[in-house]
Formats: structure tokens, C-alpha cells, sequence
């Protein structure tokens, strides 16, 4: 039991740690505060306002456009794998929705 | 040389690609069972070691998130009827995630919903059958959540409001590990849960991440493919988790316009967004939104859709991520 005890710590200070999307209890707080305030703002509010959101970063097409939106990660600009003659390249995941 | 005390900046990675050649980055991954489903862990330049942190990590949110656990943060702010609950900073996280991502999808995705997925007889855990989901007798969808407050890591849910965690906690969940295995010392990462992926960082061959989407009609084979730098893939799907409920096919997702089963001519929605927990909520809107595909780039994402008939159709930036 102890031994559970002292994993399930460790976990939470090492997940409490994990970055600046989870930057600690004082960042998830203020982060809970906020949309506590504004998911009850958006109740009372005839005209809510979707929350503005970065956009993933793509690889190959990514423009000039694109760049000046604040991404956590700076775009790689890569050439697009060639199709003919060569093999497909084998992906590292899928997705299907198996939730 | 030890990699978990090295930051995963190009340039670190960029020294250790050229140090180990060609060949890229030493990979390790995992395969494991959590949430209820299949998940998934690929790491460059990471090692066993972080692999078991981070499956333990998983188990850790499945036990504060899960539904059908009675000890968990979710099982008990259900059963709160309108008291104050202590939780997890990670679970004050998850409720506030969750409504903003209801006035985010414009209520297409609503976290209220869970009354109408026990009606319409998803009550008990596919896993284990004797973890049953139980709500009290106040419990009811539509519902308002105004007045749900989150005070450091007090919760208070009105009386009446129940959550479901289970699509948009596997998305956060990956999220939080990718963070977590870059922020110690991981080069690059691909976290899945039951379809929700997350990348971030150096991909094993060094140039990008390719992620299939499934074909909804033929299990394994690749129906299109995403390239990304950094972001997240989710997929949801009413072909999957379906069952018999009186005579009538139901599934796990919930049309919010009916509060039935969903029964739409969309029966795959993916969609490609900064995060996988943000993906995996705009995805529910692709099932009943009519102008999805327009709509979800003004999100910053990008969406790709499989109809019943078999065709597709996708947003018009969704070719920057393909």
C-alpha cells in the first residue's frame, strides 16, 4: 500500500511538472478559474464567442501566413514524400476511433 | 549518454541524429491497454524507463477520470448533488476543458450528455462489466451548468449535471503525455489513445510524423494519411462500441439534437487540430453540423469525413496536413 501510495505521488509531481499546457497547480487554477468564468459567461451570453485556438503545424504546405501564428513548436518545413519511385514510407500511427 | 537530462531543442536533436547517423534517433515504443482501450506510445530518443512512467501516468488519469471506478474524481463529483469536491488539480483541469470545449463546439459537444448514454444502455464497463456507472436519481440531460464553480482544486457541479469524460480525457490524456515526455528529456513523441494521437518533437525518421487514418470499412487499411511537425489527430466513429439496445443499433455517441444514439450519414469524422483534446471535440460536431467542413477551419483545424456510402469529403485546408 505504501509503495502505492508513493508511485500515485510521483505521478503527480512529475504530471504537476509537465510542461507549460500543464504548468503546475498555479497554472491550472488560474486556468480552471478562467473557463469556470467564461463557460458561465458563455451561458448567460446570447452571442458567444468560440475561443480563439492555435492551429496544429503542418509540414509540407506551411506558408509565410502560417508562421506568424503563435505555435508552441516552430514549423518544419519539409519536402513531401515522392510517391513514385519509392517505397511508401510506413506511418507511426492511425487513427480510428476507437474510443 | 544520458538522454533524459538532454532538452529536446533541434539542436539537441539535430547532435544526436548526426551522432547515431542515418539510422535517426533510437526509438522505443509500447503498446498497452488503459481507458478502455488501446493505446499507444512511440518515443525517439527516450527509454524504457520514461515508457513506464508514462504508461503509469496513464493508469493514474484512467483511475481519477473513469466513470465506472467509484472512487474516482468523476464517480464522485456525480454523486456530489450540488456539494463541493475536493479533486486532482488534473481533474479541475479536465471540467474546465470541458466546457470550454462545449461553448467552443457551440454545444455540439456537451459533457452533460451521460444520462442519455446510460438510457440508451452504455451503464457498464465493456472491460469489466461488474464496474458499473451509477448516477443519482437528480441526474438529467438537457442541463445548465451555470453555477458550476472551480475553486483551486474544489469542484461544484450543480444539482443535475453529471460529466463524461470518456472521449475528451483519452484526448487530454495524450496531450498531457507528450508534454510530459518532452518536458524530461524526450526527443520526440507519439502518444495514442483509442484513435486520439498527439505528436510533438523530433519524428523517428527526422522529418515528420505520418499518421493513417483508418478506413471505417476495412480494419487496417489507411483511408488517408496526415503529415504533421506538431499537433494532434483525433478519429471518432459510430461504427465502433455498438450494441443492441431494444432492438435498435445504438452506439457510444450521443446526438445532442436528439439525445439518441447518433444516427447521422457521417460515420467517421478525424480532424487535425493543435491538440488532441481540442481534435477530439471538434470531431463530435462532424456527425451532425451541416457545415462542418467549412466551419472547422475558422477553429484552426482541419477535418476529413467518411459517409456511410464509403465516399469522403474534407475541408478545404485539410490538404495542408495530407
Amino acid at each position: 500500500m505504501a509503495l502505492f501510495i508513493a508511485t500515485k505521488a510521483r505521478i503527480l509531481v512529475t504530471v504537476a511538472t509537465a510542461g507549460a499546457m500543464f504548468a503546475g497547480v498555479a497554472g491550472l487554477q488560474a486556468q480552471a478559474q478562467e473557463a469556470t468564468a467564461r463557460a458561465n459567461a458563455a451561458e448567460t451570453a446570447s452571442t458567444a464567442t468560440a475561443p480563439t485556438i492555435a492551429a496544429p503545424t503542418a509540414t509540407a504546405t506551411t506558408t509565410k501566413k502560417k508562421k506568424k501564428k503563435k505555435t508552441k513548436v516552430a514549423a518544419v518545413v519539409v519536402q513531401a514524400p515522392v510517391a513514385q519511385k519509392k517505397a511508401t514510407p510506413k506511418s507511426h500511427g492511425s487513427s480510428g476511433g476507437s474510443k | 549518454m544520458d538522454l533524459s537530462k538532454n532538452s529536446h531543442s533541434s539542436i539537441a536533436s539535430d547532435a544526436i541524429r548526426a551522432a547515431q547517423g542515418d539510422a535517426g534517433a533510437h526509438t522505443v515504443s509500447r503498446k498497452f491497454f488503459t481507458m478502455g482501450t488501446v493505446a499507444n506510445i512511440v518515443l525517439v530518443g527516450g527509454t524504457e524507463d520514461m515508457l513506464d512512467d508514462l504508461v503509469r501516468t496513464a493508469e493514474f488519469l484512467q483511475s481519477l477520470w473513469s466513470r465506472f471506478l467509484p472512487e474516482s474524481d468523476i464517480t464522485r463529483l456525480n454523486n456530489a448533488e450540488g456539494a463541493t469536491v475536493t479533486v486532482n488539480p488534473l481533474t479541475a483541469k479536465l471540467v474546465s476543458e470541458m466546457l470550454a470545449a462545449r461553448t467552443l463546439t457551440d454545444g455540439e459537444y456537451d459533457p452533460t450528455i451521460l444520462p442519455k448514454l446510460l438510457e440508451e444502455g452504455y451503464a457498464a464497463s465493456r472491460i469489466n462489466p461488474a464496474n458499473v456507472t451509477v448516477l443519482p436519481a437528480s441526474a438529467r440531460w438537457p442541463v445548465d451548468t451555470k453555477g458550476t464553480t472551480i475553486q483551486d482544486n474544489v469542484v461544484t457541479l450543480p444539482i443535475g449535471v453529471t460529466l463524461d469524460s470518456g472521449g475528451i480525457g483519452k484526448g487530454i490524456a495524450a496531450d498531457i503525455l507528450a508534454t510530459m515526455a518532452l518536458e524530461r528529456g524526450a526527443l520526440g513523441i507519439l502518444a495514442e489513445i483509442g484513435g486520439d494521437i498527439r505528436i510533438g518533437g523530433t519524428p523517428p525518421d527526422g522529418t515528420h510524423w505520418r499518421i493513417d487514418i483508418e478506413d471505417p470499412y476495412v480494419e487496417s487499411r489507411s483511408i488517408a494519411r496526415v503529415n504533421l511537425a506538431d499537433g494532434a489527430v483525433a478519429t471518432s466513429s459510430t461504427l465502433k462500441r455498438t450494441w443492441d439496445n431494444d432492438g435498435r443499433s445504438a452506439n457510444h455517441l450521443i446526438d445532442v439534437h436528439t439525445g439518441q444514439s447518433m444516427a447521422s450519414n457521417v460515420v467517421t469524422v478525424s480532424v487535425v487540430a493543435v491538440s488532441s483534446g481540442i481534435a477530439e471535440v471538434i470531431t463530435k460536431a462532424g456527425f451532425t453540423r451541416k457545415d462542418f467542413l467549412s466551419w472547422v477551419p475558422t477553429l484552426g483545424a482541419a477535418a476529413f469525413v467518411v459517409y456511410r456510402d464509403g465516399t469522403t469529403a474534407q475541408s478545404v485546408n485539410w490538404k495542408d496536413y495530407s
